[in-house]
């Protein structure tokens, strides 16, 4: 078992190392940030100084292996554009993007199961067919036409929702939260939704397979021929079963939130670490976007290996295969 | 009847404090970006400007169209030769207390004059002795005629709070560097306080009813908010959550005109879009003939082939149908409301296929020739669908220009390395005088002359008159000069201006206020009903 988590761990580390390289040559290609810091009616003499003070005039690999010695230490450098320090930067966005991705998937799992189980139990009734066919249009509409929609149709036309923002936030510590508040749950209620229709359309669909599955099974059979009444059968029995690969894709699909996360927030101006990515791309401000995706690489990395552990406790089988 | 005195007096600062203005209002507006900074002397950058001279006051100011007015100098005279003398406001503070002086534009001058990003209005400064506590002389190294007008854009900032806050020297951000006090603090003179800051979130204001000026608006408070999606912004102004934005995209402004609760101000702004075509090179770059062969010969070098381009882009029809009425249409390089502006002298091609075609062929290009057309895709008002909507004029007289569409940061560092021999590109004059467009966009290129001439235009007889006005103190000469170096490169064709660039600031209709053609939102003239 430790041998397991040590050799997980390293494999890690290279898997860090190699979105380090790939984020760092990549943003080469999104402009020049003195072109970008500066007027065009800079004096050349300064965008060179300023090339220098950067280190831009560095070889690739002098630049690369100075960025890791100080992010080995915990320092990220400077945003070119608002001077401060990224990390800082960073941990302030932090909370917004955590509680829109943990809003957004305790919303579609405590939707999804419950439709899962139904379109499976009632599989020729209209109701399930409907769910079925909204669920395909939920994800096939790209996620910003959804935002916009939900916006024009909840903050114009009735004015009950804010159309961008966190709302009302409490300070617990460096910790900022909006679900302390009202206009909080209101602000967060749109975002979560139209974050959380992707995921709940797969994890409704999985159920639904899963427990369709899981009804054909010798088990279930002998449970009816008990005697057991439907509701045992189907919650108890059948539901429990299918349970294990749904959490395992549940938590798999965690980093799919944060990727899909950049595209919500922007459409609803919530200031998380998405929003601060797409602000940094057009600004070319490389510190804070080689930041971003490491820190979003390091989430992959740690929710990758916490399943991976949770299934081996949850599935004793796998421990034979190893 | 001592308490009679001071009840009195009680109801008379009273009425003070509510008659000053209608009633309180909070006001709040949004547009794309966010002030980079708070440290008033990093950023050269439009929206980062338009925050800080709310809290800031400059030594010399701006009225509502864009003439000097007094600020924190109430006076300035050139006293010989290359000083200037500025005479200081007495018994300003600052919004923590500390009293204004002489000591403080010294300080200021001397802190923007080093790596910062306003040291080209600087740079040229020699000498700033402090006469007394509101008088102070700046000399520059040659006579400067334009200096108040370069110290238009310099915020005063407290000495003594800077060197308390260990903000003396602007902020850096190279890799050893560490964030500064002032980055996200401010202390100034002006009419708004800094009362909170979220970077990339919001900025909030409230009134300073110590400030030295009359504040004839009604906003106490003041929220300035970063929305990026240009569709939420405008759900935002649509759902009343915000009073004003300043890009509306052109495509919302008819639905937002439309509605009862909402409307539309439009002004010019100071940037005139062109066509820059490279006189310089024998081989342009990215050009090819019919046959895919790379041109041997640079065909802009021919003034008939540049008055071809000329004739064959019918502006009118861009301002119409890819702005949506939004641009004033360009002929000379200057701007209306610019000092050394003339309208008579404004006059541009007309679109005329037939002379252009005529031309082409007389020159020898009647078989055209195919260019790549570098253009931003994120820089200014539908660039790209302008940019689209050229080429296929172009190709009316078989000029190829095949639009290559980047974005802005791609873009700038093409230009800057002139890696394109046919470009579009918006300008502005920094100073806001006609001589920053002379200077920067069509001096022979030696850098700070012809900064973005990007074509490199050269005319011996322009340079001396744009030399001239470096230290020409007679406004009559001056205008002499402005009207000969303006006509020298309309008549040569140097570039091919096309529009100016419109402002449209959306807001609910009760809203009042007065746009700038520097797109600047200033608190003090806004006023909610």
């Amino acid at each position: 078992m430790l041998a397991h988590i040590v050799r997980r761990l390293l494999q890690g580390l290279v898997v860090m190392l190699a979105v380090g390289l790939v984020s760092f040559s990549l943003i080469s290609f999104v402009g020049d940030p003195v072109a970008s810091l500066l007027g065009l009616d800079t004096p050349q003499e300064a965008r060179e100084e300023l090339k220098e003070e950067l280190g831009l005039n560095d070889p690739f690999v002098v630049r690369y292996g100075a960025f890791l010695l100080r992010a080995a230490q915990g320092d990220l450098g400077l945003s070119y554009t608002s001077s401060r320090p990224v990390v800082e930067v960073i941990a302030e966005r932090l909370p917004a993007t955590i509680e829109l991705t943990v809003v957004s998937a305790v919303l579609a799992i405590v939707l999804a199961i419950p439709m899962g189980v139904y379109t499976a139990l009632h599989r020729e009734t209209w109701g399930a067919r409907l769910l079925l066919t909204a669920s395909l249009v939920g994800v096939s509409l790209p996620t910003f036409v959804i935002g916009i929609m939900l916006i024009l149709v909840f903050s114009v036309s009735l004015g009950w929702l804010p159309s961008f923002g966190r709302g009302e936030l409490v300070r617990i510590g460096w910790w900022t939260t909006g679900l302390a508040s009202i206009s909080g749950w209101k602000s967060i209620l749109m975002p979560a939704a139209s974050l959380a229709l992707v995921q709940m359309t797969f994890t409704m669909r999985l159920v639904r397979a899963e427990m369709l599955e899981g009804l054909r099974t010798d088990y279930i059979r002998f449970a009816r021929a008990r005697g057991l009444t439907n509701r045992a059968v189907h919650f108890r029995h059948a539901l429990k079963n299918t349970l294990v690969p749904v959490v395992t894709v549940i938590g798999l699909q965690v980093g799919t939130l944060l990727a899909f996360a950049i595209v919500t927030e922007t459409v609803f101006q919530w200031p998380g670490m998405g929003l601060l990515f797409i602000q940094s791309v057009s600004t070319v401000d490389v510190p804070v976007m080689t930041a971003f995706l490491m820190v979003v690489g390091l989430i992959f990395v740690v929710v990758n290996l916490a399943v991976d552990l949770l299934y081996l406790a949850i599935d004793p089988r796998l421990h034979v295969t190893q | 009847m001592n308490r009679k005195v001071l009840l009195g007096t009680a109801a008379a600062a009273l009425s003070i404090a509510m008659g000053g203005h209608a009633h309180a209002a909070k006001f709040v507006y949004a547009s794309q970006g966010d002030p980079r900074t708070l440290d008033p002397h990093a950023m050269n950058e439009q929206l980062t400007l338009s925050i800080q001279t709310q809290i800031y006051d400059t030594l010399v100011g701006r009225g509502k169209s864009l003439e000097l007015v007094p600020s924190l100098a109430t006076s300035w005279e050139n006293v010989g030769g290359a000083t200037w003398r500025f005479t200081l406001r007495q018994g300003v503070k600052f919004h923590e207390g500390q009293d204004f002086t002489a000591e403080d534009v010294a300080f200021s001058i001397e802190r923007g004059k080093p790596g910062s990003q306003f040291r080209a209005f600087l740079a040229h400064i020699t000498d700033v002795q402090v006469v007394d506590d509101h008088t102070i002389d700046v000399t520059t190294a040659e006579v400067d005629p334009l200096l108040p007008g370069k110290l238009s854009t310099l915020n005063i900032m407290d000495r003594d709070w800077a060197v308390e806050h260990d903000s003396q020297s602007v902020s850096d951000i190279g890799a050893d560097a560490e964030e500064i006090h002032a980055t996200r603090h401010a202390n100034g003179t002006g009419p708004y306080r800094l009362q909170l800051r979220e970077p990339g979130i919001r900025t909030e204001l409230v009134r300073n009813d110590d400030w030295w000026g009359e504040n004839p608006g009604n906003v106490t408070e003041a929220t300035y908010l970063q929305i990026t999606s240009a569709p939420t912004r405008v759900a935002a102004l649509l759902s009343g959550e915000v009073d004003l934005i300043m890009d509306a995209p052109l495509q919302d402004l008819p639905r937002i005109e439309s509605s009862p609760d909402l409307k539309v101000l439009q002004g010019p702004e100071i940037r005139t879009l062109l066509i820059g075509m490279d006189q310089h090179r024998e081989q342009p770059l990215h050009a090819f003939d019919a046959d895919g062969n790379p041109l041997a010969a640079n065909p802009f070098k021919d003034l008939r082939v540049r008055q071809a381009v000329a004739h064959a882009i019918n502006v009118d029809v861009l301002i119409d149908r890819v702005l949506r009425g939004n641009g004033v249409p360009a002929g000379i390089v200057s701007i209306p409301g610019l000092n050394g502006y003339d309208s008579e002298l404004d006059r541009r091609p007309a679109f005329d296929l037939d002379r252009a075609r005529a031309l082409m062929s007389e020159a020898g290009w009647g078989g055209g020739f195919r260019i790549g057309f570098l253009c931003p895709n994120n820089r200014y008002v539908n660039d790209t669908e302008v940019c689209r909507a050229i080429a296929a004029q172009l190709a009316q007289i078989e000029i190829e220009a095949e639009v290559d569409s980047v974005p802005r940061n791609v873009y700038f560092s093409r230009l800057l390395e002139i890696d394109t021999s046919f470009y579009i590109i918006g300008l502005t004059a920094s100073a806001y005088d006609t001589f920053d467009l002379l200077q920067s966009n069509l001096m022979t290129r030696e850098p700070p002359d012809g900064q973005v001439n990007f074509g490199r235009w050269s005319n011996a007889e322009y340079d001396a008159a744009v030399d001239a006005l470096k230290s020409e103190i007679d406004p009559a000469k001056r205008q002499d000069l402005y009207r000969r170096a303006i006509t020298l490169a309309r008549d040569d064709l140097a570039d091919l201006r096309l529009y100016h660039q419109a402002i449209n600031w959306a807001m609910k209709s009760n809203v009042d206020a007065t746009l700038r053609s520097d797109n600047f939102v200033h608190l003090k003239w806004i006023t909610v009903n």
